[in-house]
């Protein structure tokens, strides 16, 4: 199962390498592997910026999905896996 | 320019249709920049853009490497690619197997055809909708594993490759993980392809569109064609090291895949198809016989200088080769005369008495002085075109005899390719974007015929387009996504009438596949087909030919003796009837321009029709040529020559050089030049080249002259007469070949109206007018148009008693099956004797007998029509606005009958005619109260006067003009006939422009203009 959140989240990274850690709710995680990455387009003719996904486990063995807007580079939390 | 340690393999152009959204000039283009060595085509089941591919590599100085994507069986996708000619066959082989064995649109090679045909091919597995890919996304690897031994099987080790794209999908590392896995296993070596859709991600919407577009959607639905991301686009070298740095070897294989492969189309190779001779003879031989014979039969016996052309003219046909394609075109020529199709010879093969003299035309070009070298000499370069019209009801009868004559194998249609203009870009783009259809349609129908990337330009210059709504943000969004489609290829069409026949096997220089109307075409449009070395035959249909037949048939039915093939040239009414300006309906005579000439020019001889078919063309008239002829030919102007030499050319145009043939006769008598010479000096003037090769020509001309005696200010000045002639030239030939139908088409309106307007009526679409107007113009011959009878009319238009009736199929929805049984059982029973009868016995959907109903076709039964409709127990017509007082009430029998005006208008919504009084006469008490003056009023009105007129736009249109100011030409049709209108840019930009928004109905102020005719010189126009 999964939930969507879709809701900005802190992400540690340096500049074009992968994400170290990210903070959601008062917690932090830190990212143990990238187990895919991706890039969708979304809603281009709604204004819609492309997104660089990418679903990553952290170090407790949880999964998420994050994105990076590629027009603000802002980070966010798409999806949680239970 | 980066390190070119890779090419693109796998790349769609817009040929892979809605799926390639860079055109591939861009592609190669592009290629070329990132100093790659080489590029690939690989459009889906098809090579439509070979040839243009590999033009535009050799320009930009790459290996173009031709391929496709193809569906297998299945529906997986395999990307091949030819390493030379005898792949490229191989190619053509399995694709148009793939085509003609399967239902059309759904092409797939078979297992045992890509077998038959692998050999030259390489082989990549293919994009995520390949097999192995797909088998391993479905973690079906033992399956993939042994679905790549059988291509390895196919194929060869050394021709069989892995595909690995990053295409930044997920599970698309592992999936490339797996794939070279596999490679590894078996032994087999990667490559690196982009899976290329558009040159550059910021194309990657236009794509998204195009996907829209092809799968009827609109931006807001999902669906699995349409693509993620914007990553298949045509990366540069460095972009495909960093995606595939873990893969380095796959980026090397590319270039080795490239050097391994040869340009495979054959540009030299001769093609022209051999005619299938009777044992024992010669070509040659036979050609001279056939024209010998025909010569005896068309001038009645031979003499020297009839011998001299044709020998000459055979001479040269024979150097070049052609002289199976002239047998080609006489053996269809003669077997649709023994068919009893009609058929005449069109354009420039009119200049040849061989052709005259094989029934191929109809000309006499040693008669008239014709020059054969317009049409062909030694010196000219391609192939000779042989168009031939014939009847548009049988012309398909001739182009099945022709494919059956030289086998399936070596004959095929040539295609074409519906694209992209502005006004489809607009609804197709503006559909998918979600736009309202109701605006698209607005917006569509305010643009003129123009190419899509010109609607920026169109926006400022036409004044209909000026309305805010259409300046919307959103909307020149739009604008900027159709600008980006320009040209580009929907669909694969089939050509109006280009048949391709060759000497080898169709199938290995084209795929050949199934078009809409059961025909097989090639994959190539005519210039391609031109390039690659195939003779194009064209075997055209003309409806007038059909209309010709039919109200001949017509004619022999009271006077058995009529001739249409001797209907005299010189017949006095018939003149008449053109310098009345009264040709609505005639073959190439009838638009107002033309029938403005008429009314000035005075016909009195065939001479006079042939030079009225070449003047009222847009050069002609660009070049203010039209005026100075009819002074002349008026007497009103002195007819003078710049050079005694010109005078034996120029006379018969009184010294106005109106023909193509003057052009190559003045170079060649007055400069000297070859026949070649003067050739390339007549297609530099009317294809109005660069201004630096007509000055080189023009030296050339005039050193040349003046070598051969003429004065060297009368030699410029002879030149500078022509280089005004640049542009707007016609070829005499062709004109001469449409004037001889123009006349008799002129005879037949004069001397037989019921006969000749129900013939066109019945072979519509044709010529310049709705048929509604042919049917006023008909009504003002005096002969009556009669509604639809059910007991009366049949399939088309006939002549009754002097009038025309309506024919059933007009009704709308009686065609087929309904139709022929209404027809069918009158036949056998007898007239229908009620209403009740005709329900019995024929089965009738409800609409269409309410229809039936309203265009009064059970009138002579039932002359109520409302009344009868009340009879119809299922009353959808309730719903349909014809009761809008009594809604959801039952209608009673014995209610008072549809007013007149009620009748007329429902049977014009029926019919799309009308049968009864014009509508215009219904206004005609307030048109009068305006003042406005009818169509018949206006022809006893003094020149200059202030008036208005009123009535149904006919035809608005804008004839490109010399100073680029726009003239609109149209008319007004009301109860007594046409007005004929011009407007000047002024009038246009103020109010005039309503014409071309949707405006039907309007009344105009303008001042009469009497030049042999009247005119309108409109002033203001207003909607009524």
């Amino acid at each position: 199962m999964a939930r969507i959140i879709d809701r900005p989240v802190e992400v540690t990274a340096e500049e074009g390498k992968r994400p170290e850690r990210f903070c959601w709710r008062g917690r932090c995680y830190r990212v143990s592997r990238v187990l895919d990455f991706w890039k969708e387009v979304g809603r281009w003719w709604a204004g819609e910026h492309e997104k660089g996904f990418l679903r990553v486990e952290t170090a407790t063995g949880g999964v998420f999905e994050i994105y990076r807007d590629c027009a603000s580079q802002r980070w966010y939390l798409y999806k949680v896996y239970d | 320019m980066s390190n070119s340690n890779f090419v693109h393999l796998h790349v769609h152009s817009p040929f892979s249709f809605l799926d390639g959204a860079s055109s591939i000039e861009d592609l190669v283009g592009a290629a070329a920049g990132y100093g790659m060595p080489a590029l690939a085509l690989t459009d889906h089941n098809n090579v439509s853009g070979a040839v243009r591919f590999h033009r535009a590599c050799v320009a930009a100085g790459i290996k173009p490497l031709q391929g496709a994507e193809v569906t297998l069986e299945g529906g997986v996708h395999l990307t091949l690619l030819a390493d030379g000619p005898d792949g490229y066959a191989n190619l053509c082989g399995l694709l148009s197997r793939a085509h003609l064995d399967f239902p059309r649109g759904e092409p797939q090679v078979t297992r045992s055809v890509l077998a038959a045909h692998s050999a030259d091919l390489l082989a990549l597995s293919g994009c995520r909708r390949g097999e192995i890919p797909a088998l391993l996304l479905g973690r079906r690897f033992a399956e993939a594993e042994e679905a790549a031994r059988r291509y390895v099987e196919v194929f060869g080790r050394d021709r069989f490759f892995i595909e690995l794209i990053q295409g930044l999908l997920p599970g698309g590392s592992a999936l490339n993980r797996a794939l070279a896995e596999l490679a590894g296993r078996l032994d087999l070596d990667v490559v690196a392809t982009n899976n290329v859709h558009y040159r550059a991600g910021t194309d990657f919407p236009v794509h998204d569109l195009l996907t829209c577009i092809r799968n009827g959607l609109a931006v807001e639905e999902v669906h699995p064609d349409r693509r993620l991301n914007a990553e298949l686009y045509l990366k540069s070298p460095d972009e495909m090291s960093r995606l595939f740095a873990a893969y380095p070897g796959a980026l090397a294989r590319t270039l080795e895949v490239a050097e391994r492969c040869r340009p495979a189309l054959d540009f030299e190779r001769c093609r022209l198809p051999r005619y299938p001779l009777p044992s024992g003879e010669k070509a040659a031989a036979l050609l001279r016989r056939l024209v010998y014979r025909g010569a005896r039969e068309r001038y009645g016996g031979l003499g020297r200088k009839i011998e001299e052309r044709l020998d000459r003219e055979l001479h040269v046909i024979c150097s070049l080769g052609y002289e199976d394609y002239f047998l080609i075109a006489w053996d269809a020529a003669n077997w649709a005369s023994r068919q009893g199709i009609r058929h005449a010879g069109r354009g420039s093969a009119a200049d040849s008495a061989v052709a005259y003299c094989l029934g191929i035309t109809e000309v006499d070009a040693l008669g008239r002085g014709l020059l054969f070298e317009r049409f062909l000499s030694l010196e000219r370069a391609g192939a000779p075109d042989i168009d031939i019209d014939f009847d548009a009801s049988r012309r398909d009868e001739v182009s099945a005899y022709v494919c059956s004559r030289y086998g399936p194998e070596h004959t095929a249609w040539v295609a074409t390719y519906s694209t992209f203009r502005a006004r489809s870009a607009v609804r197709e783009i503006g559909k998918a974007l979600g736009f309202p259809t109701g605006n698209l349609d607005r917006l569509a129908k305010r643009f003129p015929h123009i190419a899509a990337d010109d609607i920026g330009q169109a926006l400022e210059f036409y004044p209909e387009l000026r309305h805010p709504d259409f300046r919307r943000p959103e909307y020149l969004r739009l604008y900027r996504y159709c600008a980006a489609v320009a040209g580009f290829p929907r669909f694969l069409g089939t050509h109006l009438g280009g048949i391709v026949i060759s000497r080898q096997s169709l199938a290995e220089i084209s795929p050949l596949q199934q078009a809409a109307k059961g025909v097989t075409t090639v994959q190539f449009d005519k210039d391609d087909v031109e390039d690659l070395g195939l003779l194009k035959f064209d075997i055209l249909s003309l409806r007038t030919l059909g209309a010709v037949d039919e109200a001949v048939r017509s004619i022999r039915r009271r006077d058995p003796a009529f001739s249409y093939d001797r209907i005299p040239d010189n017949d006095t009414e018939t003149y008449g009837l053109l310098r009345s300006a009264e040709t609505v309906g005639i073959f190439q005579l009838e638009s107002p321009a033309q029938r403005s000439l008429q009314s000035r020019l005075g016909a009195d001889n065939m001479e006079d029709v042939v030079a009225s078919v070449a003047l009222i063309r847009p050069g002609p008239v660009q070049g203010s040529m039209v005026e100075p002829y009819i002074n002349r030919r008026q007497g009103r102007e002195t007819v003078t020559y710049l050079h005694p030499k010109l005078k034996s050319i120029l006379e018969k145009t009184y010294g106005v050089v109106l023909f193509q043939e003057q052009v190559i006769a003045i170079a060649t008598v007055v400069a000297g030049f070859t026949p070649g010479e003067a050739d390339r000096l007549r297609r530099v003037m009317s294809k109005q080249r660069s201004m630096r090769e007509m000055q080189a020509i023009g030296e050339e001309f005039v050193a040349k002259a003046v070598a051969n005696g003429v004065e060297l200010g009368t030699a410029r000045r002879i030149f500078d007469s022509l280089k005004g002639y640049a542009g707007y030239g016609f070829c005499e030939a062709h004109a001469a070949a449409f004037a001889t139908t123009a006349y008799r088409t002129a005879y037949l309106a004069r001397h037989h109206p019921a006969e000749y307007f129900a013939a066109i009526l019945s072979n519509q679409p044709m010529g310049y007018y709705h048929p509604d107007t042919i049917c006023n113009v008909a009504r003002s011959r005096g002969v009556e148009i009669r509604p639809p009878d059910i007991n009366i009319s049949g399939a088309g238009f006939e002549v009754e008693d002097g009038g025309i009736r309506v024919p059933l199929s007009r009704v709308r929805g009686m065609t087929g099956p309904i139709l022929q049984d209404t027809l069918r059982s009158r036949e056998d029973g007898g007239s229908f004797r009620s209403f009740a009868d005709f329900r019995e016995r024929v089965r009738v959907p409800v609409d269409i007998l309410v229809n039936l109903i309203l265009c009064g076709a059970f009138d002579s039964l039932h002359p109520n029509r409302r009344a009868l409709l009340g009879r119809l127990r299922e009353a959808p017509f309730l719903k349909d606005g014809l009761f809008p007082n009594h809604r959801g009430k039952a209608v009673e029998e014995g209610w008072p009958d549809f007013s007149p005006e009620e009748k007329r208008a429902y049977a014009y919504r029926v019919l799309g005619l009308n049968v009864g009084p014009h509508p215009v006469a219904s206004l005609r008490e307030t048109l009068t109260a305006y003042g406005c003056l009818s169509s018949v009023e206006l022809k006893n009105v003094p020149d200059g006067r202030e008036i208005q007129v009123a009535g149904i736009v006919i035809r608005p249109h804008r004839p490109p003009t010399r100073s680029g100011r726009t003239v609109v030409f149209f008319s007004l049709e009301d109860e007594f006939g046409l007005t004929d209108l011009t407007m000047f840019e002024d009038c246009y930009r103020r109010s005039g422009w309503i014409l071309f928004a949707g405006a039907s109905l309007v009344r105009v102020r303008g001042t009469v203009q009497r030049r042999g005719g009247v005119a309108v010189i409109a002033n203001q126009v207003n909607t009524l």
